[in-house]
């Protein structure tokens, strides 16, 4: 466009880039999660100061994941994101409105907690169900797994690279 | 006031309404062109009307940083009513009748004008949005090439009030984040002990 142009407001437009901002955030976000999977044995990993208050809430509102380690180990997406799903969530994730900064954010997590953010092994949530679920997780033990394989996998990484730098 | 007085036929050739663009080839300049009585308002400095919409423009240093500006080849964007900058999630920085100025090479726009917030926000992001409405402000006036210093300049040295904030949450932030307690502390304060936003924010 050149600036004599008339600059029309109504045809302004968003850059799409900014638009894309989101997504650079969530992997950031899950960036900063995996590295603390693998440095901090999940079971002692605090994410928020409502941890405490947020486990006890997400057992009461979906026994079911609880109960059946299972289906919090491997989530199923379809449930999640079914009308159902997402109106029990929608009812939990309003509790914590004010409670949790970007409680509505998408944000990435896992569906399956054996595996790390890959391709295929990533779900958009919002920040509230993603903190819902992988402190039951942690809390549970489910994450010990991954953990020491990230563990295994930093130190191995660590190890190159302090070969690397001494050859 | 007693300049000679002859009619003056308002033939502003180049006037423009909405944006005040008079051009001041004449001595003597009618704010409004069908205001025809000989009350003329002479306040103005006519030395500054080389260049276009100095007129309605109260403050030296706004006035000094617009000369400049159009001194850099900056095009004007007519017929512009309303400019709204969108801040967080609900914090609109609304500019009503800006002056908008293009840069010929490349996307960057220059507005002027009296920055509002949106009516009717809560009253803490209302408070947020003032304080960066009076920083652009601010930024917009001051004709000096500085950036405005938005943060604290980090300190490793200071001590900062650990209240609340839970040491191992404090050491894990350092650790994962690589940065000072002082900022470890600060990151975790204003994102409410949530440790991986902590971390983000300390990693900038």
């Amino acid at each position: 466009m050149t600036s004599t142009e008339k600059f029309d407001p109504e045809k302004a437009e968003n850059l799409p880039e900014i638009e894309k901002q989101w997504a650079v955030r969530a992997v950031e976000q899950a960036q900063v999660y995996w590295n603390l999977l693998s440095a901090i044995q999940p079971r002692s990993l605090r994410l928020t100061r409502l941890d405490d208050d947020i486990f006890e809430d997400f057992s009461k509102t979906f026994p079911h994941y609880v109960e059946n380690l299972d289906s919090l180990r491997k989530l199923d997406e379809e449930q999640v994101k079914s009308s159902e799903g997402k109106e029990q969530w929608r009812e939990f994730m309003a509790r914590y409105e004010k409670k949790i900064n970007d409680f509505n954010f998408g944000t990435l997590i896992r569906p399956d907690c054996k595996d790390e953010y890959t391709e295929n092994n990533s779900m958009f949530v919002t920040r509230t169900q993603f903190y819902a679920i992988e402190i039951a997780r942690n809390r549970l033990g489910l994450n010990d797994e991954i953990h020491l394989q990230a563990k295994a996998h930093a130190e191995k990484e660590k190890k190159a690279k302090a070969a690397a730098q001494s050859s | 006031m007693s300049a000679a007085i002859e009619e003056v036929t308002s033939d502003h050739s180049h006037s423009d309404h909405e944006g005040h663009d008079h051009a001041h080839d004449h001595a003597h300049d009618h704010a409004h062109d069908h205001d025809h009585d000989h009350d003329h308002d002479h306040d103005h400095d006519h030395d500054l009307g080389s260049a276009a919409s100095l007129d309605k423009i109260q403050s030296r240093a706004e006035r000094k940083a617009r000369k400049a500006l159009l001194g850099m080849g900056l095009k004007r964007v007519p017929g512009i009513n309303r400019v709204t900058l969108r801040r967080a999630k609900t914090v609109l920085l609304v500019v009503a009748q800006p002056d908008v100025y293009k840069s010929q090479n490349s996307d960057c726009y220059i507005v002027f004008g009296e920055a509002k917030i949106d009516e009717g926000q809560a009253g803490l992001t209302a408070q947020l949005a003032q304080q960066s409405a009076a920083a652009a402000a601010k930024a917009e006036e001051d004709d000096d090439d500085e950036v405005p210093a938005l943060e604290p300049v980090d300190d490793d040295d200071e001590v900062v009030d650990e209240t609340g904030i839970d040491p191992g949450d404090i050491e894990m932030v350092m650790s994962q984040a690589t940065c000072s307690r002082a900022k470890a502390v600060r990151a975790l304060r204003s994102t409410g002990n949530d440790v991986i936003n902590a971390i983000m924010a300390a990693s900038e």
